[in-house]
């Protein structure tokens, strides 16, 4: 945010940003920044953990793996990544709205990044009542009937289900965001636009991760 | 845009639009991947590919090159943190496999 805006968002008579016990905004913005990525790298690790856990278990069975990931929609989780890909794109052009005072053009943008992850949902729920349709879940009735297919259909369900609750989450506080703004309610300079925009990129991030390792890495 | 607006600078989309659109072509190549490599290609590839579309999110959307100092430090030592992980539980592997 620069220093024009914090000077513009004064004028144009929105709240006030800065927060105790902060003397001015740029050091409360820098603050809560670090803040939010010592909490992304809490989340990196938490997801690193499971990806190495993941990536050990097909170390040790990759052709189960191949045989397991071949029963994964490609076309579900492709369309999923262009969804949350593009949402990224509109959170990052809703701050870039936001650093250039066009409160109206960061709401829209903040609602349709908040659409985007609830299409993303949506998708997520067919795919999952697919993968239901096919036994592919883990329990008596699983489809596969091998222990490695079991394993990669556990971590398949754990992986995109935390994923998919990270993803509600973020989708709620930029609903709030965008409620806010739409009101007048949230000031453009507001600290709360950049971390909630960081915590979006980081779900993203896990997707971008989570799509090529589930989905086609292992197709044979 | 408002008075306010203009007082306070252009809005800059160019940038993370060729992000967005690097990031989808690294997806179409993973798909294709998916439909037509094969073996080691399919694996590296789509990995390597993964890899281009977080350094264009990070670097592109996210403008981590704009953080300060301390914040490269914190996202640095997470990647530390997990690559430690990661050589460790392989190096672990690699010795049972033996």
């Amino acid at each position: 945010m620069t220093g024009a805006a914090l000077e513009s968002a004064k004028g144009a008579g929105l709240p006030d940003a800065l927060r105790e016990p902060w003397s001015e905004l740029p050091r409360q913005q820098e603050a809560a920044t670090l803040g939010m990525w010592l909490f992304l790298m809490s989340e990196m690790l938490f997801f690193g953990a499971v990806f190495m856990a993941f990536s050990f278990t097909r170390a040790l069975d990759g052709e189960a793996f191949a045989r397991a990931a071949r029963e994964t929609a490609l076309w579900y989780g492709a369309s999923n990544t262009l969804i949350l890909v593009t949402s990224s794109l509109t959170i990052t052009l809703a701050i870039r709205a936001a650093g250039a005072a066009d409160n109206t053009l960061a709401t829209r943008l903040l609602a349709v990044t908040a659409l985007l992850g609830l299409a993303f949902l949506v998708v997520k729920g067919f795919e999952y009542r697919d993968d239901l349709d096919h036994h592919l879940y883990p329990g008596a009735d699983f489809a596969l009937g091998q222990n490695a297919a079991l394993i990669f259909w556990s971590f398949y369900w754990i992986m995109t289900g935390v994923h998919a609750i990270h993803l509600a989450i973020g989708i709620g506080l930029v609903t709030r965001l965008a409620w806010l703004m739409g009101r007048g309610r949230l000031s453009f300079a507001s600290p709360q636009l950049e971390v909630t925009s960081l915590y979006w990129h980081l779900v993203d991030a896990f997707w971008v991760v989570l799509f090529p390792v589930l989905y086609v890495a292992g197709r044979g | 845009m408002s008075e306010a607006g203009r007082k306070a600078g252009a809005f800059h989309w160019r940038g993370p639009t060729i992000a967005w659109a690097i990031m989808i072509s690294a997806l179409v190549l993973i798909v294709l991947l998916g439909l037509y490599g094969g073996g080691a290609l399919r694996f590296y590839g789509a990995l390597a590919l993964a890899a281009v579309m977080l350094l264009t999110l990070a670097f592109g959307l996210v403008g981590l090159g704009r953080e300060s100092a301390l914040t490269r430090l914190v996202g640095g030592a997470a990647f530390l943190f997990i690559a430690l992980m990661f050589f460790l539980s392989f190096a672990d592997l690699l010795t049972r496999l033996r």
